[in-house]
């Protein structure tokens, strides 16, 4: 009840203040959000986020821009797993030259806290990123980026540091239809949850979340990701658009080599006011 | 007495003489499929007379405001001098440059209707952009001619009050490769002239929002 309180307060500021607001609503599905390699938990889940951004001349090359984003998710089967972050977000653009073609590069800093409806899952966290962006033609834009997330939650199997460098690439086939599409690779902390009645826990104690269950417990693992994105968009008007998203991961444990597979399909509707 | 009379009688005379002397164009223009081609810029230049003078610079004005993160309008014609006002119209900041040849500047500008404006003395092309909104694009065509008009949504636009001679009709929309160009003659009275131009595809960029998609 607080989270959505939380989020809607927010969308009502964020519509109200001068800037540039946007919506975003959708559903999604995840065929392992338990990040098992034993007993995968699919589910789904809805999703709202508002995001505010207002941006400042600072003279010819350089840009400012303050934002805010609010965001939530709610699980259809396990709503241990519901978050709504909530954080305040400055960056800084180059531009180099004028014009759409000119590239840029932008770094953002972002730190909020991340509401989880498990309690001690909740965090504080701050993401970096630095993104370099070149639009080749009307139709065809760029990007390479590099980010580092960390998250300090209350208990430390939460308790994340995650870099990932990308690559993506935006084609516009007409003024309506775009396809994007990205590869992503990062070493670092990923949250899995496993039984304690599997082999390599027989005998220890564990704390036990109860989002999957009663003997379900979640670990950390160093890992290297790699991850895929698709998503096909339509443009509704100049102010909306709907898309349709797929994400694939594969993320090897450092230690036992354990593999972990995760398919994110989603649907996404977006408006700008 | 007998002196003014005549002197009345030969200048009404004269008068009527310019008025019948006067010629008007009618241009009507069309893509490859037959479609009206609306928003084309189409302007007279004598080949056989001196251009009339060009007015003060400054003396005539022009608007092109930014609203909800569009230019508007999206083409304009302006005689050469013209000072053209940019106001903003939105909340939010715009920067609106151009890196034409006859035209450079920049103006960052506040919203809540903060204005600035730009004489622009020489004429051609000048594109305006904003440089924090790449979508948002504006074309100001600068003509030396007072004879300058742009179609309506039917391809449709008269040009009018031109002496009769030879002149260069000449016609620009962003979806034509170059201006088109072509010598015509105008009689006394109304003259009609139907152009079929070969326009490209229009891609500009898009405007419209990409949902961030869920995922690692």
């Amino acid at each position: 009840m607080l989270r959505l309180a939380l989020f809607l307060i927010s969308t009502l500021l964020v519509i109200a203040t001068p800037g540039s607001p946007t919506l975003t609503v959708g559903v999604l599905s995840d065929n392992n959000t338990s990040n098992s390699i034993r007993e995968q938990k699919d589910d789904s889940a809805a999703t709202a986020e508002v995001n505010f951004s207002s941006l400042r001349v600072i003279n010819r090359d350089w840009q400012g821009n303050l934002g805010f984003n609010a965001s939530t998710s709610h699980w259809e089967k396990f709503s241990g797993l519901d978050l709504s972050p909530v954080s305040v977000r400055a960056g800084l653009r180059r531009k180099f030259g004028f014009g759409p073609y000119a590239p840029t590069i932008d770094f953002a800093v972002e730190a909020g806290r991340r509401f989880a409806s498990t309690k001690e899952r909740t965090s504080d966290f701050i993401l970096s990123k630095l993104t370099y962006s070149q639009r080749l033609t009307p139709s065809l834009r760029w990007q390479a980026s590099a980010e580092l997330e960390r998250h300090d939650a209350r208990r430390a199997a939460f308790s994340t540091t995650r870099p990932m460098f990308r690559v993506s690439a935006d084609y516009d086939f007409n003024e309506s239809w775009r396809v994007s599409a990205s590869l992503a690779r990062g070493k670092g902390d990923l949250v899995s949850w496993c039984r304690v009645s599997f082999p390599e826990f027989a005998g220890t104690t564990q704390w036990l979340d109860g989002i999957f269950g009663g003997d379900w417990f979640p670990y950390q693992t160093v890992s290297e990701t790699t991850a895929a994105h698709l998503s096909i968009s339509r443009a509704l008007s100049a102010h909306s658009a709907i898309a349709v998203s797929a994400n694939f991961s594969k993320s090897v444990g450092q230690v036992k080599r354990h593999i972990y597979y995760n398919d994110i399909l989603s649907l996404q509707y977006i408006h700008a006011f | 007495m007998r002196f003014n009379l005549f002197l009345v009688v030969v200048c009404a005379i004269s008068s009527a003489v310019s008025i019948a002397a006067a010629s008007s164009i009618q241009v009507t223009a069309q893509d490859q499929n037959a479609k009206p081609v609306s928003t084309l810029v189409v302007w007279l230049t004598p080949l056989e007379a001196p251009l009339p003078a060009l007015p003060a610079p400054g003396s005539l004005t022009a608007v092109v405001e930014q609203k909800d993160e569009e230019f508007n309008p999206y083409i304009i014609a302006v005689r050469t001098g013209t000072e053209v006002k940019f106001p903003n119209l939105d909340d939010v900041q715009h920067h609106v440059y151009s890196l034409s040849r006859p035209s450079k500047f920049d103006i960052p500008l506040h919203g809540g209707n903060t204005a600035e404006s730009i004489v622009l003395d020489q004429a051609g092309l000048v594109p305006v952009g904003c440089n924090i909104h790449d979508w948002m694009l504006s074309y100001v065509v600068v003509i030396d001619s007072p004879w300058f008009s742009l179609t309506d949504d039917a391809g449709r636009t008269t040009l009018a009050d031109l002496p009769p001679g030879r002149y260069k009709l000449e016609a620009w929309t962003p979806r034509l490769r170059k201006t088109h160009e072509q010598d015509v003659t105008l009689t006394a009275g109304e003259n009609a002239l139907g152009l079929e131009l070969r326009l490209r595809p229009d891609r500009r960029i898009r405007r419209a929002p990409t949902p961030g998609g869920k995922g690692y």
